[in-house]
């Protein structure tokens, strides 16, 4: 069976003042169905530009390069705008960052999960507005019966995302995107979305990727790995193998970085000194290659290509002896 | 309104009140839905109102004080003043809904479009905008009126034609702003097409404040009738508008001030009316404006 996702050599470009931005460049992996996916990178990294893409969703101002984005089996690059469209809340759903403005600020909650369901033609607004009470009760809102009439500004910021969860689980999704959906919550908050996305994935046995910035949460909840550095993908493995075994240089000063992993008496945080480079260069050398403690004459000279290291487990860099 | 604002998150509101029950709790609210109920409900029963028929001559009559007989007296051809008044609150009620609604509806269409549409069809929308805008209402109205005369349909088309631009404009900045706006990519990515966006999630986002600016046009159309009428491009005689109220009572204004009076008091009446119901309405409409009363 073919995978539920399968992202081959996708490049995307941001149309610069001057030159190009590459934001992705030749990223390359796939998911199985069922699975939960971790996409981990810095700011700038192009992690959310990748979950776009993914639903044909990019800004004007970016451009797909090259690459296929194969989604179980169909190429969705090459579908016509009405199946893409098809496609986006029945097959794919993506949940946002920041449930303060991803809900309409002047429709009731119900009457935006009532709309959401405008595929089901045959289902009477009662039937989708009890399937929309269910789904509320099943994200653990509170009397969902009477605050389904409330509007967004008239819930906490955890309970919106908890909304937003639901909206985009109504339509039933093989796959959903969740991009960074606790980073503008707290912590308590953070722990009970993932809980319930946890709990979730039991009964709507979708595939999940999520993106993040946090290796903690993507230790405890993912599947498998996949770690983006300035637009490339520099490493990709199972959860386990990639915490025990990190190869990537990257991955490694990541992992270092990690709060969480920090031995108790450490008296201060380990950085990764230097910054992003240039996104508008083009690709002679490694991208960490500047950054990168161990870089050698040829990290400088050309760019690496993947290598697999174990099975399931690839990462891009010279001292793997590629 | 571009980005949505929002209070920080709030415990769960009890109670929900109804636009109407926000309105109402809001004096200027309550004054103003008084006097356009009055206007409305004057110009809807005007004939079971008006004490005479307001075209019937009556020229021993003219000129006549304000009396029990005649409360706004009689004009220079016997006619009962306030019988004119109150029908002619049905002429000028009757163009500004018309033409408003008409205007909200060219203009609301034409700035969805060029809000959400490409940029070629924007620029070319804000370009036929422009270019109406830039005539001065009432040079637009004597051209018109040269070519298809003087009547009631003129004094709309007028209207339509100075208004549609304005709400066109004001309706393609909000929608721009929405376009960007991160719950409507939330909606795409859930697989709502263009026509689902602008109909179910930027039009209830953009109906606020065009409704408070539709509503407080209103008596500027009214003026505008009043105005073209005064001026005789309007409603044509013998046919009752507050216009023609006041070009008859401009002419005796010496000796029979009240005939101004009578026409200019429900100008005034009608403008406060509207203005105060337009805020308080949007202030009961847009669900972030609401107060907890």
């Amino acid at each position: 069976m073919a995978a539920l996702l399968e992202v081959d050599g996708l490049s995307v470009d941001f149309a610069g003042s001057q030159r190009p931005i590459h934001a992705l460049r030749d990223i390359r992996f796939s998911m199985e169905r069922g699975r939960i996916v971790g996409l981990v990178g810095e700011s700038g990294s192009g992690k959310s530009t990748l979950s776009l893409a993914v639903l044909r969703l990019l800004a004007p101002s970016a451009r797909i390069v090259s690459g296929t984005i194969r989604f179980d089996g169909v190429d969705i690059l090459a579908l016509s705008d009405e199946a893409m469209r098809a496609l986006r809340g029945r097959r794919i759903a993506m949940v946002f960052q920041d449930p303060m403005s991803t809900l309409n600020p002047v429709l009731s909650v119900g009457a935006q999960m009532i709309d959401v369901q405008f595929r089901d033609a045959d289902l009477s607004r009662k039937q989708k507005r009890a399937r929309a009470v269910s789904l509320l009760a099943r994200v653990g809102i509170p009397d969902p019966e009477r605050r389904i009439d409330d509007f967004p500004h008239q819930f906490s910021g955890g309970m919106r995302q908890r909304i937003s969860i639901a909206m985009a689980l109504l339509g039933q999704p093989d796959l959903l995107i969740a991009d960074e959906p606790t980073t503008a919550l707290d912590v308590t908050l953070e722990a009970q979305i993932l809980d319930l996305l946890r709990d979730l994935r039991r009964d709507f046995a979708g595939a999940i990727l999520l993106v993040s910035h946090h290796l903690g949460v993507v230790a405890e909840f993912c599947d498998e790995v996949v770690v983006l550095y300035a637009g490339e993908m520099v490493e990709q493995a199972p959860v386990g193998e990639l915490f025990a075994n990190p190869r990537h240089p990257y991955t490694r000063a990541l992992l270092d970085c990690d709060p969480g992993r920090l031995p108790a008496d450490a008296r201060s945080f380990p950085t990764i000194p230097g910054r992003l480079p240039d996104l508008g260069a083009p690709r002679t050398q490694c991208v960490f290659a500047a950054r990168c403690p161990l870089a050698i004459e040829r990290c400088r000279a050309e760019p690496p290509a993947m290598i697999d290291v174990a099975p399931g487990h690839r990462a891009s860099c010279h001292l793997l002896g590629g | 309104m571009s980005a949505p604002t929002f209070e920080e998150a709030t415990a769960p509101v009890p109670q929900r009140r109804s636009a109407l029950r926000h309105l109402l709790a809001d004096p200027l609210g309550r004054f103003g839905l008084t006097l356009v109920l009055v206007i409305l409900l004057t110009a809807i029963f005007a004939d079971a109102i008006a004490p005479y028929n307001p075209t019937a001559i009556a020229v021993p009559n003219r000129l006549q004080g304000p009396s029990l007989a005649h409360l706004f007296g009689t004009d220079q051809l016997g006619r009962d003043v306030f019988s004119r008044v109150v029908l002619g609150a049905r002429i000028a009620l009757e163009v500004a809904l018309v033409a408003i609604t008409l205007a909200l509806a060219v203009g609301g269409a034409l700035g969805l479009a060029a809000g959400y549409g490409p940029r070629w069809l924007d620029g070319i929308l804000v370009l036929v905008f422009d270019t109406i805008r830039s005539f001065p209402t009432i040079m637009f109205a004597l051209a018109l009126v040269t070519l298809i005369g003087p009547s009631l349909e003129t004094v709309i088309v007028v209207v339509v034609a100075t208004f549609a631009p304005s709400y066109g404009r004001i309706v393609r900045t909000q929608t721009q702003a929405l376009k960007h706006a991160e719950f409507i990519l939330a909606e795409r990515s859930l697989g709502a097409g263009a026509v689902r966006i602008l109909a179910v999630h930027a039009v209830p986002n953009i109906v606020g404040p065009l409704f408070i600016l539709a509503s407080m046009d209103v008596p500027v159309v009214i003026t505008i009738e009043a105005g073209l009428s005064f001026l005789g491009f309007g409603v044509r005689p013998p046919t009752p508008s507050w216009g023609t109220v006041l070009n008859d009572g401009y002419a005796f204004i010496g000796n029979t001030p009240w005939i101004i009076l009578a026409g200019g008091l429900p100008l005034v009446l009608s403008t406060l009316g509207f203005t105060f119901l337009g805020e308080a309405l949007r202030d009961a409409i847009d669900p972030r404006l609401r107060k907890e009363i």
